[in-house]
């Protein structure tokens, strides 16, 4: 058996600040696995009237998390978009859920420190529609 | 008694706590275990609550986090499954924590496979 540790965080943009930010969750020189990662996106003010950021849903617009090892060059593993992880039938209602992104296999190999980079674009303006992350992993050192 | 290689299962029905305070899973639980994975059901989540689980009466570092944005009427679930072969320790009994503003007063129904 395998016994894992976890990592879990929210963080946010305003409806006038972008977020970008590193958070190391294993240090350099450290190896572990990642077996599950699980991000997920919600609105500060939630989305009453139907609209809503993200605005855009082109992948650099979208709020999106890096799997980075900690080397010289802070080598991107792979990156991944955070969009909503579930839609109503109704537009305006969005159940929460986030869903776990079990990796295949015995997991990602980060031989060298796990390092995440996030960015969180602006929410919409006028309103206090703030872009919220949150970022739950599931890893073995 | 306990067959290897099987989870055993806990459900609890849990009243929400005063927000931003911890309140233990259940009392029934061991307070150190094999944590496998599990399932929350919680109805009409009003937006911006904040769902986090901890290893012990914490507040720094939760094991797990969701912030919700529903405000449609009805049961949401999310869970989580660890791997086959993963568990994740817990040492000092498992608790949740709701944080809130207004007034909250839904129920929150959850599994524990351990």
């Amino acid at each position: 058996m395998r016994q894992c540790k976890t990592f879990s965080n929210i963080y946010n943009s305003t409806n006038t600040t972008a977020y970008s930010n590193t958070v190391d969750v294993v240090p350099s020189g450290t190896r572990c696995v990642l077996g599950v990662f699980c991000l997920d996106l919600s609105a500060g003010s939630g989305e009453i009237s139907g609209g809503g950021p993200p605005a855009s849903y082109t992948f650099t617009d979208l709020p999106r998390v890096a799997f980075q090892s900690i080397d010289a060059s802070f080598t991107t593993k792979f990156v991944v978009p955070v969009v909503y992880s579930q839609q109503t039938l109704l537009n305006w209602g969005r159940a929460r859920s986030g869903v776990p992104n079990k990796v295949p296999g015995p997991g990602i190999l980060f031989d060298d420190g796990l390092r995440l980079e996030i960015d969180i674009p602006v929410g919409d303006s006028g309103t206090d529609k703030s872009l919220f992350v949150s970022i739950n992993l599931i890893y073995s050192v | 008694m306990e067959q290897s290689g099987y989870s055993s299962v806990k459900v609890s029905n849990i009243v929400i706590p005063v927000s931003g305070t911890r309140t233990i899973f259940s009392s029934s639980l061991p307070t150190a275990f094999r944590l496998y994975g599990f399932s929350v059901w919680v109805q009409s989540l009003l937006a911006g609550v904040y769902f986090r689980l901890y290893d012990g009466d914490s507040t720094t570092d939760p094991l797990w986090s969701i912030r919700s944005q529903s405000r449609v009427t009805g049961w949401n679930n999310f869970d989580l499954m660890l791997q086959d072969d993963s568990y994740i320790r817990i040492d000092d009994g498992l608790y949740i924590e709701i944080e809130y503003s207004g007034v909250f007063t839904k129920n929150i129904a959850m599994n524990v496979f351990y």
